[in-house]
């Protein structure tokens, strides 16, 4: 993400004008959320698109299907994703440029296999027929080999390229859609929309082999950097699971659904994106700020210790680090505060707007308030990313899946009432923890900088201690603390 | 069965050829009746890949080394045995700072009754109240320098030290360590722990070889990346490591029953070091007089008329100051065309510089005068050779001067260690036989051109030295002796079992307070 930075300042430094500057929060939008914002949008206009295509026809299996799409292959991408980046990053940061391609295409195979492999398992033990099973692999890998892409071309910072890409791509679907869907109900959609889907990778694919310079077959070295990482892998896990364990729950306790095994619960799961939907500006926030203002102090701070200053200066940086990122934070509370009040004093509007029963009012309020605290949720947990506490963004995630899960039964047990109330109390939680986590670490950082440091010198290479997801940044780890042999000799021993 | 003594190395014997390490292998392989553990202090493990180069006598039972680089950190201890652990470090390392030493003794009891097992680098270096006495360190005196810099000096110079501290040494009826520096520490570490006496014996002043070592590696460091805030900053980093060295050297006077020396010239500094004077005693080297009889009489036949030889007998390195020895050489070859230079001794401890001197003899035309012969069998050259010249800007005491004595070979010397003495006698009775060489300063090489040349054109001053030289070596240098003052040095603190003086000095040693 450290590169998206240059790229968003140089935008609005140089394209000056209004335009210039909403087009680059946009992207800001677009890459900060990601994967994440794409599935909502999609299935919210979904949701809301329901009712008039359902006219044509029952859409309810299409309309679960695409959501298990991106749920499961959120979570399967979500595992390896951190890794995944990291390695990326690190290649660019040594520019090894030819590794590059190498390395994304191993990725990208054992994504589609992965992908193949949980999605024909699932629909064989379902015993979907085969025509329908058959396109929901399809879509399951096409969706699962787009979000590996998307890490790619964020790293290497092609965001025109994506988000034209989704244009075309959403442009085909429903092309696509008009022309077969409507006769044919759910395969015909569903083939349609997957047709789309294809259409987006493919371009996103394109653009990638472009931008890099061709290497070797495939670089599995990719793989090793998961191995290396397992709590950057369980963190990425149950981050994602923990996003979408609340909504599982709604669909198996309190669903319906086409087929025993494909569920859903459409006041839920449409109050739920609804919500997310409202803190897209504050992730856009975030990131432009992430990107730029605090990311240069955080370069400050460690370009202050790799180059030898006294201590006095090193705590003035991580003072100012510090204060930076508070500012941004009170500016960001500030920000999401007033939409989020505004969305939950205008909610029965947009409620009654949207044609939904009256009941909804109440869960979209609990969701909005429990988006709002997820986003905080997510700029800890990427704080904890950025100096490198991977213990700590684990144990945040876990917590998180855990009291979003064991809240969301609960919630179910007591009745509609109750709806939302979880997923709030699960954010706020997970963000209170999260944040005490953070700050405690945060009080030792020098300190733990330091002694982070491989015990016998700054000789020996390793990614490890490298910060997440950066290339540009100088790394807190071992590789690039320099030598220090002017002032510390090791001494040999003399004969006497 | 315990040995009777552990002979404490860094960097010697037996890996390492050179004047300690034929010392040690003499004292050993001639004290049959006493058993030796010995334990080396290496660098790194697999330092010394190709094994010993000497073959040890059967009595010394036991070889075993400790690695000062190779960290265990080991694993976080009790929490709350932290507290008084990170406080005896506080302690120990304002002392340092302060240059007192008291706190080492308290430091020391405190980790070995908190077992050996038990201890670990990682309380000391890695958890945050550690951290805080490095902070609060730096602020007191270096609060102006690179923290980075000050960081990883702070690592280094304690590290090791931990790592030696927690090595399994094995008992023994007494320690005897053959230089302060690392070695001193794991000789005291030994006395507190077993009780058992502990000698010291030193060839070169350790601090004193640690700061030419340290200044002169800075400088080119210094040159090489040239850093112009050298000045500013280089300085203090050195200090630094100086007087961690001096500190080392302090706390080993401190606890050895006995100091030994090679000559007087070594004692004024173990003082000023903070020895104890009334610990201090001088053992001079000697060498084995039978071998040199066939080599003198071979030297006496050789001819007026052969081609005059100069010789330089040693470890081709920085501390012997080869490259005064070779512009010396320019100098006498001007006056002598055919003047023939040998230079005797390996030249791998520092290829680079061995190189340098190579090439700055090719420079200065000397290619056919000069020669590079590696290590030779010295006794086997010496009747062809008129005079034998040592540059060292550092000495101990040189045996190649005696050794050149018994062929009958003067020597022309710098003004270190115990060359003065070795030349021109020590005691009263010692300075009426005369010279036996000339003396010069050091980093000259005028005057040792000068030296050698007077050699050349005075026969008489020749034959004069060789014969006073001949009758100093046979009286006073001869190598029985120094085994035989050592063997009863030896016997009298094995004799004490605990209970008398080295179990009276452990008893002396301030307690620190024990544990709370």
């Amino acid at each position: 993400m450290a590169g998206i930075g240059f790229e968003l300042r140089r935008m609005i430094d140089h394209r000056k004008g209004f335009m210039a500057k909403v087009r680059a929060y946009a992207c800001a939008g677009l890459i900060s959320s990601g994967p994440w914002l794409m599935t909502i949008l999609t299935l919210t206009l979904l949701s809301l698109a329901a009712p008039a295509l359902g006219k044509r026809g029952d859409l309810s299996m299409f309309r679960a299907l695409v959501t298990y799409a991106f749920a499961f292959s959120l979570i399967l991408v979500g595992t390896v994703q951190m890794a995944i980046t990291r390695r990326v990053a690190d290649l660019l940061y040594a520019k090894e440029y030819d590794r590059v391609l190498p390395a994304f295409a191993a990725a990208l195979l054992v994504t589609a296999l992965a992908h193949a492999a949980v999605g024909i398992a699932f629909v064989a033990l379902a015993g979907f027929p085969v025509a329908l099973g058959s396109v929901a692999v399809a879509l399951f890998s096409v969706i699962g080999m787009t979000w590996v892409s998307l890490i790619w071309l964020s790293v290497a910072r092609e965001y025109d390229a994506v988000l034209r890409a989704y244009i075309y791509g959403t442009l085909v679907s429903i092309l696509a859609m008009v022309l077969v869907g409507v006769q044919n109900a759910t395969v015909g959609v569903l083939g349609a929309y997957t047709t789309g889907q294809a259409f987006t990778l493919m371009l996103l694919l394109r653009c990638i082999a472009r931008g890099l310079e061709a290497g070797g077959a495939r670089d599995w070295s990719v793989l090793s950097s998961v191995r290396a990482f397992p709590s950057l892998v369980g963190m990425g896990l149950l981050y994602n699971a923990a996003i979408w364990i609340d909504k599982m729950v709604f669909w198996f306790r309190d669903g319906t659904g086409p087929h025993p095994w494909v569920r859903y619960h459409p006041l839920y799961d449409t109050c739920c994106f609804l919500a997310y939907l409202t803190v897209v500006p504050a992730l856009a926030v975030n990131l432009i700020r992430l990107e730029t203002s605090f990311y240069e102090h955080y370069r400050s701070y460690y370009g202050s210790i790799l180059h030898g200053t006294p201590l006095k200066v090193i705590e003035e940086k991580r003072a100012r680090m510090f204060q930076n990122l508070q500012e941004g934070t009170i500016r960001l509370l500030r920000v999401q505060g007033a939409i989020t009040v505004l969305f939950l004093l205008f909610a029965p509007f947009l409620i009654d707007l949207l044609e939904l029963p009256p009941v909804a009012v109440r869960i979209f309020r609990l969701t909005c308030l429990g988006a709002f605290f997820h986003v905080m949720l997510l700029l800890t947990v990427l704080m904890q990313l950025y100096f490198d506490l991977r213990r700590e963004a684990l144990l945040t995630s876990l917590a998180f899946f855990l009291l979003n899960g064991l809240l969301a039964w609960w919630s179910v047990s007591l009745g509609l009432p109750t709806f939302g109330i979880g997923y709030s109390a699960a954010a706020l939680f997970s963000l209170l923890f999260g944040y005490l986590l953070l700050h405690r670490r945060l009080e030792r950082l020098d300190y733990l900088t330091f002694t982070s440091q491989p015990i016998d010198g700054p000789l020996r290479e390793s990614s490890e201690g490298k910060p997440l997801q950066e290339q540009e940044l100088p790394p807190q780890g071992a590789a690039s603390l320099p030598q220090l042999s002017t002032s510390s000799p090791q001494p040999p021993e003399p004969k006497p | 069965m315990r040995p009777d003594v552990c002979l404490l190395l860094e960097g010697t014997y037996p890996f390492v050829s050179g004047g300690v390490s034929s010392w040690v292998h003499h004292l050993t392989t001639h004290l049959p009746d006493l058993t030796f553990a010995i334990v080396h202090i290496s660098p790194k493990r697999g330092f010394y890949a190709k094994g010993p180069c000497y073959k040890m006598p059967e009595n010394v039972v036991s070889l075993q080394e400790v690695y000062l680089h190779d960290y265990v950190l080991g694993t976080k201890g009790r929490p709350e045995e932290l507290h008084g652990k990170v406080k005896r470090f506080r302690a120990l390392v304002t002392d340092m700072r302060e240059g007192k030493s008291g706190s080492f003794a308290a430091f020391l009891d405190a980790l070995q009754r908190e077992g050996g097992d038990g201890f670990s680098s990682f309380d000391l270096l890695q958890t945050f109240e550690s951290w805080n006495v490095l902070v609060e360190s730096y602020r007191a005196e270096a609060g102006d320098e690179s923290f980075l810099n000050f960081f990883w000096t702070w690592r280094y110079a304690y590290l090791p030290l931990f790592n030696l501290l927690s090595a399994k040494i094995p008992r023994a009826g007494l320690y005897h360590t053959i230089s302060t520096g690392y070695a001193g520490m794991l000789a005291a570490g030994a006395k507190a722990r077993f009780a058992r006496p502990m000698l010291l014996t030193e060839h070169g002043i350790y601090t004193k070889e640690r700061r030419i070592e340290i200044n002169r590696c800075e400088w080119i460091q210094d040159w090489d990346s040239g850093e112009l805030v050298a000045e500013r900053k280089a300085p203090y980093f050195r200090r630094y490591w100086i007087r961690q060295f001096q500190m080392m050297s302090r706390i080993t006077y401190e606890y050895a029953d006995r100091i030994l020396t090679l000559y007087t010239g070594n004692t004024v500094d173990q003082i000023r070091d903070g020895a104890d004077p009334k610990k201090l005693r001088v053992i001079p080297n000697g060498i084995d007089l039978d071998r040199f009889g066939e080599a003198a009489r071979a030297h006496d036949a050789r001819g007026p008329n052969d081609r005059f030889t100069v010789c330089f007998v040693g470890r081709v390195c920085p501390i012997k100051d080869v490259m005064t020895f070779v512009s010396a050489m320019r100098l006498v070859a001007d006056r002598i065309p055919d003047v023939r230079v040998r230079i005797l001794g390996p030249m791998e401890e520092d290829a680079e510089y061995a190189e340098m001197c190579q090439r700055h003899a090719r420079q200065l035309g000397l290619a056919g005068n000069v020669s590079f012969e590696g290590k030779v069998n010295v006794l086997q050259e010496m009747p062809l050779v008129d005079v034998v010249v040592l540059t060292s800007i550092s000495e101990a005491q040189p045996l190649v001067i005696l050794e050149a004595g018994a062929v009958g070979i003067p020597s022309v010397a710098t003004d270190v260690g115990s060359c003065r003495e070795l030349l021109h006698g020590r005691g009263p009775e010692d300075r009426a036989l005369g010279a036996g060489g000339i003396i010069t300063p050091m980093a000259s090489p005028g005057a040792t051109a000068r030296a050698v040349l007077k050699l050349h054109e005075e026969p008489e001053t020749r034959r004069a030295m060789r014969d006073a030289m001949r009758k100093r070596v046979q009286t006073f240098y001869d190598q029985r002796d120094m085994v035989a003052a050592y063997d009863q040095l030896y016997r009298s603190h094995l004799e004490g079992a605990p209970g008398d003086a080295a179990a009276e000095a452990v008893a002396a040693v301030p307690d620190g307070g024990g544990e709370e």
